[in-house]
């Protein structure tokens, strides 16, 4: 069977794309009330991984760029032990955590990483321009390859399509 | 495998442990679709303040985007 890797190294020059991990990406949190003059802010930092369509960042047919904070299994396992045990692990790499999808492991020179969580349930929409600058700032970086990336991408649909139900059908028993 | 002979066409006696069998698969099954809903909400890596000068505020123009085929 051929092998299909699951990432990539590419230049800090190539033309961002689904799947791109920038590090140490900004996020503006203004404060609750603004006017004209001096205002202060907060700024947040996350690692990140694009979620927005290739196509649209290629020919430039969005201002904002979708992007989801990542975090390596062990950081999120510190902070809620379901992470921590076999079973949450094992659910979220059965895709059973709406909300979270699990990549795999990196072993490329330079960019190792553990398991990493992508939560989506908190994206942010950064300035195309602004993401083009910094990919520029951050050098060489890591992208998810196909077919995990189209993986990714429906995993953020089935979350996101989700509907409640007021009032659901009984469990057959 | 034993045959009960007592109805005019035998049956099997194993029926019973296999419902049983098939009854566990039902449970394996419903225990493997359930979704777990858990919420975690992780600190930003990093976090600071800044001072920022606002100098103009408009309302923003839209910028639509038509679809190739049109």
């Amino acid at each position: 069977m051929r092998d299909y890797p699951w990432y990539d190294i590419v230049g800090a020059d190539e033309t961002i794309m689904q799947g791109d991990f920038m590090s140490s990406c900004p996020v503006i949190v203004p404060s609750s009330s603004i006017g004209e003059g001096r205002i202060s802010a907060e700024i947040i930092e996350y690692d990140v991984i694009v979620m927005s369509q290739s196509c649209d960042l290629a020919h430039h047919k969005l201002d904002n760029v979708l992007v989801s904070p990542i975090w390596p299994i062990g950081e999120i396992g510190s902070e809620n032990d379901f992470f921590k045990s076999r079973k949450g692990k094992e659910s979220l790499r059965q895709g059973k955590l709406s909300g979270y999808h699990l990549l795999n492991r990196c072993e490329l020179d330079g960019f190792e990483t553990d398991f990493q969580v992508v939560d989506f349930r908190n994206v942010y929409g950064v300035p195309l321009n602004f993401l083009i600058e910094l990919s520029k700032r951050n050098g060489k970086r890591l992208r998810l390859l196909p077919p995990y990336r189209e993986n990714l991408s429906q995993a953020f649909a089935r979350f996101f399509m989700r509907v409640g139900l007021p009032v659901d059908i009984d469990l057959f028993k | 495998m034993s045959v009960s002979q007592s109805k005019p066409y035998p049956q099997s006696v194993t029926k019973e442990k296999v419902d049983s069998k098939e009854e566990f698969a039902n449970k394996t099954d419903l225990e493997d679709s359930i979704e777990y809903d858990v919420v975690v909400r992780m600190p930003p890596k990093k976090r600071y303040l800044v001072e920022i000068d606002v100098r103009e505020i408009t309302k923003a123009k839209p910028n639509f985007v038509l679809p190739e085929a049109i």
